[in-house]
């Protein structure tokens, strides 16, 4: 994959991260837990999640790197089917370290998404923020992204409780 | 018994129909070759979405493809699960209120247990009251913290470059 160093500031690169990259995946699933305050896990604790995001093709993960020090992460897939040609790129998570913020690299991150959507001929791209978030929000706005209000995000956690619902339906 | 199968490279013309059907639901006009082939590759090929295809039952004569469901599963969460996140939902003309898309549901949530998911997600549009009603019913929870965020395709290269340099 192509590193592309940024004008601004040399020493960051973005790389689309593979089978080697497990470690820093690790590293960067840590510095979410950390700021989401969700348990932190040791390697092997991340290492059925790495395999997933690595090597299931579900996804693709781009990596922000500072030298040879990962700082942050884009990761999206591309959603069929679209009503036109080309499929819908959704942005899973955008996440920058706490040691990196206000450099402008979930910007880049951001470039690189639409770059992505424009070479991959996709039809859309989509993500969601939270709402309790308004300097996330800002930012997306900024960039011309547009709020979707007539759609409704529903979700299911208790599988239990859902199989029971759905069999007596 | 509804019967579920994985949409693989043997499916290509089983996917393209039930997508040509999906988008006459929705379209006046049929879709293009070229995006349902598009498509049809997007599933079958690259993998990134996949798809569960839904197989009448045998009672209701030979064995036909009645709808389809199209999935990714997704990291982080926040307990490591993954999310599997539901693209389209969508049941034949014919096979309509014979709960086929109910089935399709319980059928992907069993693989989001299976995958270790911690979240199943999916949205709907707000003018579809019936789905609603549906979701609303099966326990879904209405996720409103989040925003839905969009770029459509002649909006994407302003906002490449509307993100710098």
């Amino acid at each position: 994959m192509t590193a592309v160093a940024t004008d601004r500031d040399p020493g960051l690169v973005l790389r689309q991260a593979g089978s080697s990259d497990g470690a820093a995946v690790a590293h960067l699933l840590r510095l979410t837990d950390a700021h989401y305050g969700n348990p932190i896990k040791d390697a092997a604790g991340y290492q059925a999640v790495i395999a997933d995001i690595l090597e299931s093709g579900y996804s693709d993960i781009v990596i922000a790197w500072d030298g040879e020090t990962p700082i942050g992460y884009a990761l999206y897939t591309f959603l069929q089917p679209t009503d036109g040609i080309g499929a819908q790129m959704f942005l899973k998570e955008l996440f920058v370290g706490p040691e990196a913020r206000s450099r402008g690299i979930g910007r880049m991150l951001m470039k690189r998404m639409g770059e992505i959507a424009v070479a991959r001929g996709c039809l859309r791209l989509d993500w969601t923020a939270r709402l309790d978030n308004p300097r996330g929000l800002e930012f997306y706005d900024s960039l011309g992204g547009k709020q979707l209000t007539e759609r409704l995000y529903y979700r299911i956690t208790d599988f239990d409780d859902f199989f029971r619902r759905i069999s007596k339906d | 018994m509804i019967r579920f199968q994985r949409a693989g490279a043997a499916d290509r013309v089983t996917v393209r129909d039930l997508l040509a059907q999906e988008h006459l639901y929705y379209y006046p006009e049929p879709l293009s070759e070229s995006a349902l082939g598009k498509s049809v590759a997007d599933i079958v090929d690259r993998g990134t979405c996949a798809m569960e295809i839904a197989l009448s039952p045998e009672d209701m004569g030979a064995e036909r493809p009645v709808g389809f469901a199209t999935f990714t599963i997704l990291h982080p969460s926040e307990n490591g699960g993954g999310t599997l996140f539901l693209k389209d939902l969508f049941v034949i003309e014919e096979a309509r209120s014979a709960g086929v898309g109910r089935r399709l549901l319980g059928h992907l949530a069993g693989i989001a247990e299976a995958e270790g998911c911690a979240r199943f997600d999916w949205t709907t549009e707000t003018d579809n009251p019936g789905a609603q009603r549906l979701y609303d019913r099966l326990g879904a929870e209405r996720v409103v913290e989040k925003v839905y965020y969009r770029v459509v395709e002649k909006d994407l290269a302003a906002f490449r470059d509307r993100c710098g340099d």
